[in-house]
């Protein structure tokens, strides 16, 4: 500090050249440029990192398995309309011996040029067994038999309607010549721990930046990748990275459909795989009572609340729970209609010894009626709606908007009187519904109901082989569900997806891609 | 000095213990926050099997035993939802947020000073209005706000800068190149950073001046004859930089959270988003990392910024008149 004047002189030069050098290499070339030729296809993505794509090493969410899944392949995959070919080119069902037969494709090889084998399905159905896969669960498979180097049995030990869809359609089949010597599959993320079947290789993946690059495995056995190189990268802003060309798909705001409709995108809307719910303590009173959840469910206007909440931009909630985009929704005319009305909703209250006066509810005691509403923060506009047209009907509502661990917490301890909160999976196959209704499994979602007509069907339904009667037992659930009311949906918001056409051309997977990812990236619209 | 070192040996040890209690105090659990997705099966097998691998089925104390043994180690632990190790994925980041952090500060700080000096010697004129106006104005837009209209307008109306990441994806560029692409995915975040930290300083700087303009050795100064700018300069500014060196230490921590925004908004890779994205997951091992981090750059900070103004004002460095000025 001898010479502060000389130190400024110092410090301003510095800044001026730091700026000169950032305004010059701003306005050098853009490299985003050279990536816009037809044999790059880039996904844009906000989150970015979905993890190593090995089976074991994506994280639990639907990005994270499509990641893995363009590495590998499962016995059999589901395109526009339903199962089809993968590893096996066809397979068969023996009801009586509950034994599902497996033909496999010829000639298929691993990334590293090893032969596939039946071998390896029996592989992986051991190691899943033995270590744990989040994606399902294999109580329900007694024996996984070789019969010959074309052709696996899998015998189950009780009927599963929904092995093909929940099992078989999502387990990646392993090479047993790499993971028989993996102990902590977790922590295997060698390059070895990414060769599978699929139509891309993993070139390199970067955390940091949530990129991957794949690229084309032209000896893929369906048929040879459009694309030669798959890039999925993090962006901020998706339609502006779209419309710079930055990227070539990417799910996108509504707000921004008119702007990129405009400059020649596709923009579909996904399917409804997702609810948000408003959750009954019906462990306490008032809530005990289905006729005060009916009476709560006609003072809700559902459609005010797609219409201000998400902008219109959703479907309102089926009394029923299942999205009405799915094969097993019941239609509403089979459902109880919970119409917006707010006589019939105090009518029903009334009858239960409720008194309207001067505005407010009152119980049996003439106290007024006060109850708490806990709101997932990101739903607090859906919070807002419904507490005021809650006072509409009289109740005193509370409302509060709270962070998503609090929520599940307080939900998990029936430590509420009523919440907002939502869950996906009401789109994709029925197996999936008893987490949402009855039992203890995912407490912070589920509506705990104890309902024995209610248990009987859900199980019922998992053992139903036939198709036609499953699904008159599903539309029975249903019913039942929307007469009972243990939680009532409001909307089904719509997601948004925009790409060019000339490069993929991308579709939806009835029920969703696997167990029931409600996105259009399925990896059959990557080859020919 | 030795002991200003053992008070801060002692901040960091007490400061390990909070982390480590603080983010188990938080409700829910980690198994529900990254597997409470529909889509996951999770059989009572599958969550004790996880419960065991993420080392959550001890008792706390057995835990926090582990977790302090394994740091003296150098290990920092396994993350549960980056499935890494969490030095690896710590290390990851941080070049890009040291980078974004260090370039901001340095310019808001340079920057703050000499606008805030300029305009405390020229109170009341039109220079010092324009720049309070204009300071006022950008302390009134929230960061984010900034960040996205710097994207909109540097970004896509006149689409001169890249608006995502810390580099142009797999565009296999080396050596200069590569600094180059670096550099322009730098700008505007750290542009964003500089403006959204900058009219503290400028302020700070600007109020502290004027107190300082009016002492006595000012006075002496000038009625020595000494040239405008050494008084400036050499006396004036130097009285007054203590308090802003100060302030730029304790920001540092702030900084972290602000970064926060910026990587949002132009999808930067860095510590701030891995942060949040531990937090939502009750990622443990990956929440104490970045704590951990934080609290050992705030504390090396702050060490920083009472060592330059040791310096600057020979004043700090004799203990009575410390006592004095205290």
């Amino acid at each position: 500090m001898k010479m502060p004047n000389k130190f400024t002189y110092l410090a301003l030069l510095s800044i001026i050249c730091l700026l000169l050098l950032f305004v010059a290499l701003g306005c050098s070339e853009q490299p985003a440029a050279d990536q816009g030729d037809m044999d790059t296809y880039i996904i844009g993505d906000e989150e970015g990192d979905w993890g190593y794509p090995s089976p074991y090493g994506a994280y639990p969410r639907g990005p994270g398995y499509v990641r893995m899944s363009y590495l590998f392949d499962t016995l059999i995959w589901k395109d526009e309309d339903g199962f089809t070919e993968a590893l096996a080119e066809d397979w068969s069902f023996d009801e009586e011996e509950l034994l599902y037969t497996f033909h496999l494709q010829d000639d298929v090889k691993w990334h590293d040029g090893r032969p596939f084998s039946a071998e390896d399905v029996v592989f992986t159905y051991e190691y899943l067994e033995e270590n744990p896969y989040p994606w399902f669960d294999l109580d329900m498979v007694e024996e996984v038999n070789k019969v010959d180097e074309r052709k696996v049995e899998i015998k189950l030990g009780k009927p599963y309607a929904a092995f093909l869809n929940n099992v078989v359609g999502v387990m990646p089949i392993l090479p047993g010549h790499i993971w028989e010597d993996v102990e902590e599959p977790e922590d295997f993320t060698e390059p070895e721990a990414v060769v599978g079947t699929g139509p891309f290789r993993l070139e390199d993946y970067n955390r940091e930046q949530g990129q991957y690059h794949y690229e084309a495995n032209p000896e893929y056995h369906l048929g040879e990748p459009v694309v030669e190189r798959l890039l999925m990268v993090k962006v901020s802003e998706p339609h502006l990275a779209l419309q710079r060309g930055d990227v070539d798909y990417a799910m996108v705001e509504p707000e921004a459909i008119d702007t990129l409709e405009g400059a020649g995108f596709v923009v579909e809307p996904g399917l409804h795989d997702w609810n948000l719910k408003l959750m009954f303590n019906h462990q306490e009173q008032p809530f005990e009572d289905n006729q005060f959840r009916q009476g709560l469910a006609h003072a809700i206007d559902l459609e005010e609340v797609v219409e201000r909440a998400l902008r219109g931009h959703g479907l309102p909630g089926s009394s029923g729970m299942v999205s009405p985009d799915s094969q097993w929704f019941a239609g509403q005319e089979k459902l109880p209609d919970y119409d917006y009305d707010l006589d019939t909703a105090r009518g029903k209250l009334e009858e239960l010894g409720f008194t309207y006066q001067n505005g407010s509810l009152k119980d049996h005691e003439g106290e007024p009626l006060k109850v708490e509403m806990l709101t997932m923060a990101r739903f607090s506009r859906e919070g807002e709606l419904i507490s005021g047209q809650l006072e509409e009907l009289g109740l005193e509502v509370e409302n509060r908007a709270v962070e998503s661990s609090v929520l599940d917490n307080r939900i998990r301890n029936w430590d509420f009187d009523l919440a907002v909160t939502g869950h996906g999976g009401v789109g994709g196959d029925p197996e999936g519904f008893r987490n949402f209704m009855i039992g203890e499994a995912s407490p912070h979602i589920n509506a705990r109901y104890e309902h024995s007509e209610l248990e009987d069907i859900l199980e019922k339904q998992a053992r139903e082989l036939d198709e036609t009667s499953r699904q008159e037992l599903v539309t029975d659930i249903q019913k039942i569900y929307a007469e009972e009311l243990p939680a009532y949906t409001l909307h089904y918001p719509t997601y948004y997806y925009a790409y060019r056409e000339d490069k993929v051309d991308w579709f939806f997977t009835p029920d969703g891609m696997a167990m029931g990812i409600p996105m259009p990236l399925n990896k059959l619209a990557l080859i020919e | 000095m030795r002991k200003r070192v053992g008070d801060y040996i002692l901040a960091l040890l007490i400061i390990l213990l909070l982390n480590f209690l603080l983010p188990r105090l938080m409700p829910g659990d980690p198994i529900t926050a990254m597997y409470g997705d529909a889509h996951v099966e999770m059989t009572p097998q599958m969550e004790a099997h996880l419960l065991e691998r993420y080392g959550l089925d001890g008792p706390m104390g057995e835990q926090f035993v582990i977790y302090i043994s394994n740091l003296f180690q150098g290990d920092l632990g396994y993350s549960f939802y980056f499935n890494a190790p969490v030095s690896e994925v710590l290390l990851g980041a941080l070049p890009w947020t040291l980078l974004l952090v260090v370039i901001s500060l340095f310019l808001a700080a340079v920057v703050g000073i000499l606008w805030g000096a300029e305009s405390a010697w020229r109170r009341g004129r039109r220079f010092d209005r324009a720049s309070l106006v204009a300071v006022m104005l950008l302390n009134g837009i929230p960061g984010f706000v900034l960040g996205i209209l710097l994207l909109l307008l540097l970004g896509f109306f006149w689409p001169v800068f890249p608006i995502s990441g810390g580099a142009s994806p797999y565009a296999d560029y080396t050596g200069i190149a590569r600094m180059a692409d670096i550099s322009r995915h730098l700008f505007l975040p750290a542009l964003t950073l500089t403006l959204a930290q900058l009219p503290r300083n400028f302020l700070l700087m600007r109020s502290t001046l004027l107190a300082v303009k009016e002492k006595p050795y000012v006075f002496t100064a000038r009625s020595k004859g000494l040239k405008e700018r050494l008084i400036r300069y050499r006396h004036a500014l130097r009285g007054a930089l203590s308090p802003v060196i100060t302030r730029l230490g304790m920001s540092v921590g702030l900084m972290f959270t602000a970064v926060l925004f910026v990587e949002i908004v132009f999808a930067y890779p860095g510590l701030g988003h891995l942060f949040y994205l531990a937090l939502q997951y009750h990622d443990y091992p990956t929440i104490h990392g970045c704590l951990l981090i934080i609290t050992v750059c705030v504390l090396v900070f702050n060490l920083a910024a009472d060592l330059i103004n040791q310096k600057i004002d020979p004043r700090l460095r004799q203990k009575d008149a410390r006592q004095l000025l205290e």
